[in-house]
């Protein structure tokens, strides 16, 4: 062991979490080179052998006599008497995480919905204002679900994963449109004519669900 | 000490304080007294400051028992009333400037002053020593190498980060080196810091 070593392992020699077998090389060295010992030693010293502090004659008598004159109520088996304030601290600690996420969840699935119906019914140059008119399919412009899923994202304050926040859109996207869709009506057409596409070629295209690869 | 309370731990001692056993107070009072009155007179290095604010520790904390939730150590929260009290002691007095102040004296000291130090001092000089570093190293070294106080420990006591305390600790070692070695080594004259 060299002797400009020494400075780095003598804060973890006093903290104790050298091992056995470096600090034993320490303690060897201190004893064998003059100058680390004539540098550590006094400090060593000082640091691993305290002179105790007596107790002064009389301390425990008076000490005794300010405990008979101080107030003992809260010390004899008495609580604190919760305040409001402590109950209203304690409910808001339980109950602000989830009423928080919830709060903005909501918030933003009903902006998200509001803005993309918003968006289909808007007036535009080739459709003006008409409150009677039919439009096609919402073509979203940032799905409430994908609102809902980034809100909770937000309120979590876990830094969110672009992945897993379209992955869990898609999904949500999915599940709804499956169990929620009305199935389609069967187009009525004659005895003679030729059999209908499987798909109408205005239809919405499903969102495409890839099967998982299973390789043996 | 009644006997009947020296097979007990801390923690039973506080819940018979708390219904009403008197005498359960006064056991802790005797157990914990050397530690806290030792904390209080290596912080300040006043033996009158420390007696005063031993005192102070065991009021206080017998008047505010409820407080104690039981998640450290008894003696442990009696310390860190008592280093609260200590520095709170050396602020008012303004004993680090105080301190600063001799030292800076010191340092102008001729040499036939600074003859009169000890070659290798021994730990009967811990107050000269500690008196020369400012109060939080000196709280650092005496919590952590005088009463064996964790590093998580002092940090809550001094309400500051681990990494804090750590480098707090470093540095007053290292002062502290500094300090004794400069006060051993006169050599032809002059004097040598061993690096």
């Amino acid at each position: 062991m060299e002797c400009r070593e020494i400075e780095w392992l003598i804060d973890a020699y006093l903290d104790r979490t050298l091992s056995r077998r470096v600090a034993g090389e320490l303690v060897a060295h201190l004893e064998s080179c003059a100058a680390c010992r004539k540098t550590y030693e006094p400090m060593l010293r000082l640091l691993s052998s305290p002179e105790p502090v007596a107790v002064p004659v009389g301390l425990r008598e008076r000490i005794a006599a300010a405990l008979s004159e101080a107030t003992l109520a809260p010390a004899q088996g008495r609580q604190r008497p919760e305040t409001a304030a402590d109950a209203g601290r304690r409910t808001r600690r339980v109950a602000m995480p989830w009423a928080g996420a919830i709060a903005a969840s909501v918030a933003f699935f009903v902006m998200g919905w509001l803005g993309s119906r918003w968006w289909v019914n808007r007036p535009t140059r080739l459709h003006p204002f008409d409150p009677g008119r039919e439009h096609p399919p919402a073509k979203v412009v940032l799905s409430p679900w994908a609102m809902s899923n980034l809100a909770q994202a937000i309120a979590s304050q876990t830094p969110a994963s672009p992945i897993a926040l379209v992955a869990q859109t898609a999904t949500s996207e999915w599940l709804v449109e499956s169990l929620f869709r009305p199935p389609p009506a069967p187009p009525a057409r004659a005895a003679t004519e030729p059999a209908a596409p499987a798909v109408e070629p205005d239809a919405e295209p499903a969102l495409l669900i890839l099967p998982p690869v299973i390789r043996l | 000490m009644p006997k009947s309370h020296d097979n007990l731990t801390d923690a039973d001692l506080v819940r018979a304080v708390g219904s009403g056993d008197r005498d359960a107070y006064a056991a802790l009072v005797d157990r914990h007294l050397p530690g806290v009155h030792a904390v209080a007179m290596r912080i300040t290095c006043d033996a009158a400051a420390a007696q005063d604010i031993a005192q102070d520790v065991f009021v206080r904390a017998y008047e505010r028992l409820y407080l104690y939730d039981g998640s450290h150590p008894f003696r442990n929260w009696l310390l860190k009333i008592a280093t609260n009290l200590s520095l709170n002691h050396l602020r008012s007095r303004q004993r680090e400037r105080i301190l600063h102040l001799r030292a800076a004296e010191a340092r102008e000291d001729s040499a036939d002053d600074r003859r009169e130090a000890p070659d290798i001092p021994g730990p009967q000089e811990w107050k000269h020593w500690l008196g020369q570093l400012d109060e939080t190293q000196r709280t650092v070294i005496v919590l952590f190498h005088f009463h064996e106080m964790p590093y998580t420990e002092i940090a809550d006591v001094l309400d500051m980060p681990l990494n804090t305390v750590r480098t707090h600790l470093h540095r007053a070692r290292r002062r502290l080196r500094e300090l004794m070695t400069a006060g051993s080594m006169r050599e032809n004259g002059k004097w040598n810091v061993a690096r």
